[in-house]
């Protein structure tokens, strides 16, 4: 029962199921490849690239709340946190003490899960719903203090982040426009789906799902629910650290804006806007949001009622997401042919 | 003749699983019913969704009528509103409340419900409850608690009061005890849909009896027909009935 | 200077009391955590402020204009969450309620502009002392509103009827139907007080410093700092935490930049959590 929820998504029709895997495995480079291209099939500029990039970046900040919210069934608040860690760390290593991309991230990851694992051990033994607070509470919290220590730039934050430059055959790949750094992003992003999926099938991933549909049931089966749950935790916050990282990198400058509840609405809306649970689901969302704050943007605080008023109503009307309306509507029509 | 509880062609499934399986009960005024039955026939399934009312997640399908009036439809407590009042199997009291916070939260009756019970009143059935009126009902024996399940469904003035085995986990003694004092309410005009696992016990007080099979109700009659049934004997009195 | 932080952290204290004694029965009674309530807050602040300036009420009219304002905007979010809340299903009342939080942060902006405002109350302008500590008549208000309801709100739960409906609900909803109770009309009562708590809580304690539309947050981690540390639905260590927790951050204030005082509380919580991660005042 667990393996068909684990499963459900990745195959859409009953059919693909029989697809063998090297099919699959060509479908998923196909894919990839129109990825890599999709920007420049739609004219290529500027404006393109970065909305595409920006995709990419949020939906691998995405992933990392998905981990939790989608498979361990628990909301955490405090995926921001990990989200500025990231590009913090890697903007003062990089601008301060001139860290070169990959010990910044190694160091950023490093960074985030010691702090994952700081809140995650706070609250082992706490109800559910104080996971959240705590969560919520030192991604608030986050956000006073980091505006408030010049060591981390205050109010100013930390600016002039050089480009991202990358270790490549026969000398260096530098990143100068949103369009050099597109296919960074592509990987990364490609990198995060593929851990992801193999999360989904793995142990600890189907475990976490047990342990959300039947707490009781899995701990009398043996299942260490805490020991998971602060696995799931910890693993959830690099992913977001990773697209930190690349936001560094992309914007060139990091503020306390990214400790903002705007991320954190972003992050959530990306994961249950299209369904929870879907191994595209965060891409899917974080492409949806972006596009309408890049490209059909109604000014700062409409948006902030658009992205608030689509997760509210998202969650009354069909809390199983863009996926519960399909299914709602395949069944419809099935049951008016019959 | 139209009875007071009618309950026509009742079923109820959890998932996939039907737990009762066409079952009709009518319920007179004045009487007392029994169901009884065997671990898992299915027993609190069919009572609680006469009261509208579950634990679970069940998908029910029938007709209950209460004096004539569809109530199928309504939630639980519009339904004890109307003086269709269940006390549950198991935990059936506020364990953080004094027995006589029990007795008040009930929200009093609404229109044509039957007789109401004061505070005093459920004392009177009830007088062992008075010593322990304001002591927390987490600190009250098994016995005394069914005593305040009990009395608080009369404080809510039913028409017909639904018991599921107030008499489970008492001494003997208390069982009778338990019994003697439901009888004697139905003896002074209320109605009465009791479940019972003790057919013996059950036989005793009440009118009727159906047994419960699986679902099903696999035997029906008076109680002195019941008596004399193989299938009852066999099953349920171990041959040898008094 | 101690008596100074004293009173201060008085004031401080009383009103972050008030600000979370409706979570306190929210909590306990519907399982729901509000994420918006910062924001409700921050409305009480607004809407009482809009009245003076747009409508020019006096204050003492202006701040039961708030509180009718945003019971009803209560109203609304409980009746969409009523499935949810009956359901229990905490994680979508926790995201929902951010959502909630998030937009009227988003409404607020636009209808009340971005710009810090002040709210002009009559009892701010009067300066009282007790020996060297100066305070104004809002600091004396926001005390005595904050002892009466935790006095009301003890009453009622106690006492009445009411009271004793919530009580069952917060501890067996199903059971409370077998009473007769209506759960969704409990769970829009508790909710709709708790949203008037904290709007109250922004229209008094507003004048004390300039409003932002931006406020809300910290409200809500100083409401959960104090219901988590007392313990879940205990209303009596709400109250003492409230305080203490006032007078930790005017102390803190004092001697340390006082823009750490919530992240220095937070780390009291987080030591807290591991070591008695039922809060402090709980019995179990
Ligand atoms: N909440 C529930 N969910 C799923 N199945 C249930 C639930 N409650 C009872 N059942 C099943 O329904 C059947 C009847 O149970 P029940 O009505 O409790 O029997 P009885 O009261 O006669 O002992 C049993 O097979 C039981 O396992
Ligand atoms: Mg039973």
């Amino acid at each position: 029962m667990t393996a068909d929820v684990a499963t459900r998504g990745t195959t859409g029709a009953p059919a693909a199921r029989r697809v063998p895997t090297w099919a699959r495995a060509l479908l998923w480079v196909v894919l990839v490849a129109l990825a890599y291209l999709l920007p420049s099939l739609l004219g290529g500029s500027d404006r393109i690239y970065t909305t595409v990039v920006l995709v990419a970046i949020f939906a691998i900040m995405s992933y990392g709340v998905d981990v939790v919210l989608s498979y361990l069934g628990e909301v955490s608040l405090g995926h921001t946190l990990f989200w500025a860690a990231g590009a913090y760390t890697t903007a003062i290593l990089a601008v301060r003490s001139g860290w070169t991309p990959i010990p910044a991230l190694l160091a950023s990851i490093v960074v985030t899960v010691l702090l994952a694992l700081l809140l995650g051990l706070a609250t082992l033994r706490t109800r559910e719903f104080v996971f959240s607070l705590v969560t919520y509470a030192a991604a608030i919290i986050g956000l006073t203090v980091v505006q408030n220590t010049q060591a981390l730039g205050g109010s100013d934050g930390v600016v002039g982040v050089p480009l991202l430059e990358l270790p490549a055959f026969g000398g260096t790949y530098v990143a100068r426009t949103n369009a050099e750094l597109w296919p960074i992003a592509l990987v990364c992003l490609v990198l995060v789906v593929l851990l992801v999926a193999r999360f989904r099938r793995s142990r600890l991933g189907t475990t976490a799902l047990m342990a959300q549909m039947n707490g009781e049931l899995s701990t009398a089966m043996g299942v260490d629910v805490r020991r998971t749950r602060m696995l799931v935790f910890v693993l959830s916050a690099p992913i977001t650290a990773l697209a930190g990282w690349l936001y560094a990198y992309q914007r060139s400058y990091v503020s306390p804006d990214l400790l903002s509840p705007t991320f954190l609405l972003f992050m959530l809306t990306a994961v249950i806007l299209p369904g929870r649970r879907l191994l595209l689901g965060p891409l899917v969302g974080a492409l949806l949001l972006t596009s309408q704050q890049q490209l059909a943007s109604l000014g700062g605080d409409a948006d902030k009622i658009v992205l608030g008023g689509v997760l509210a109503v998202v969650l009354l009307a069909s809390p199983t997401g863009l996926v519960g309306i399909w299914h709602g509507l395949v069944r419809r029509v099935r049951g008016s042919r019959r | 003749m139209s009875a007071l509880l009618d309950v026509a062609d009742l079923r109820v499934r959890y998932g996939h699983s039907l737990a009762v399986d066409g079952v009709s009960v009518r319920v007179g005024a004045g009487e007392l019913v029994a169901v009884a039955g065997a671990n898992g026939a299915g027993k609190s399934t069919l009572v609680d969704a006469v009261a509208g009312w579950s634990r679970g997640r069940p998908a029910v399908t029938g007709s209950v009528r209460l004096a004539g009036q569809d109530v199928g439809r309504l939630a639980a407590h519009r339904r004890a509103g109307l003086g269709l009042v269940l006390v549950p199997e198991g935990k059936g009291v506020f364990d953080g409340m004094t027995v006589q916070e029990n007795l008040r939260v009930v929200r009093p009756p609404r229109g044509t419900a039957g007789r109401p019970y004061s505070v005093d009143d459920v004392l009177d059935v009830f007088p062992r409850l008075r010593e322990r009126i304001a002591a927390r009902c987490s600190t009250l024996s098994g016995g005394e608690r069914q005593m305040v399940a009990i009395g608080r469904a009369l404080r809510a003035a039913p028409r017909l009061l639904i018991l599921d085995e107030p008499s489970v986990g008492l001494a003997p003694r208390l069982v009778v005890e338990v019994l003697t004092h439901i009888r004697d309410l139905v003896d002074a005009g209320l109605s009465v849909l009791l479940v019972e696992q003790n057919v013996r016990a059950a036989l005793e007080v009440a009118d009727r009896l159906h047994l419960l099979d699986q679902g099903r109700i696999v035997a029906s009659g008076t109680a002195a027909q019941m008596r004399e049934d193989d299938r009852v004997a066999q099953a349920y009195l171990g041959g040898l009935g008094p | 200077m101690i008596l100074a932080a004293l009173v201060n952290g008085l004031a401080l204290g009383a009103g972050y009391a008030l600000l979370a004694v409706g979570w306190t029965v929210l909590l306990g009674a519907a399982r729901l955590v509000n994420f918006a309530h910062g924001q409700l807050y921050m409305l009480g602040a607004f809407v009482t402020w809009f009245a003076i300036s747009r409508f020019g009420l006096p204050y003492g009219v202006a701040v039961p204009v708030a509180l009718v304002v945003v019971a009803v905007l209560g109203v609304v979010l409980q009746l969409l969450m009523t499935r949810m809340t009956l359901d229990q299903n905490i994680v979508n009342l926790m995201l929902v309620t951010l959502a909630f939080g998030y937009l009227l942060q988003g409404g607020a902006a636009l209808l009340f502009g971005g710009d810090p405002q002040t709210i002009d109350s009559p009892l701010q302008q009067q300066d009282l002392a007790l020996g060297a500590a100066r305070f104004t008549g809002q600091d004396v208000l926001i005390v005595v509103l904050a002892l009466a309801f935790y006095a009301l709100t003890f009453v009622v739960l106690g006492r009445t009827d009411l009271g004793r409906m919530v009580r069952g609900v917060a501890e067996d909803p199903k059971l409370a139907q077998l009473y007769g109770i209506d759960a969704a009309r409990v769970y829009l009562a508790v909710f709709v007080f708790s949203a008037v708590c904290a709007a109250l809580a922004g229209a008094v304690v507003g004048p004390r410093s300039p409003i932002l539309t931006s406020m809300g947050f910290e409200e809500v981690i100083v409401t959960f700092l104090v219901v988590v540390l007392a313990g879940v639905g205990n209303l009596v260590g709400g109250l003492v935490v409230a305080i203490g927790l006032g007078l930790f951050t005017a102390f803190f204030g004092t001697f340390f930049p006082p823009a750490y005082s919530t992240a220095a509380a937070f780390v009291v919580l987080l030591v807290v959590l591991v070591v008695r991660p039922q809060g402090l005042a709980a019995r179990r």
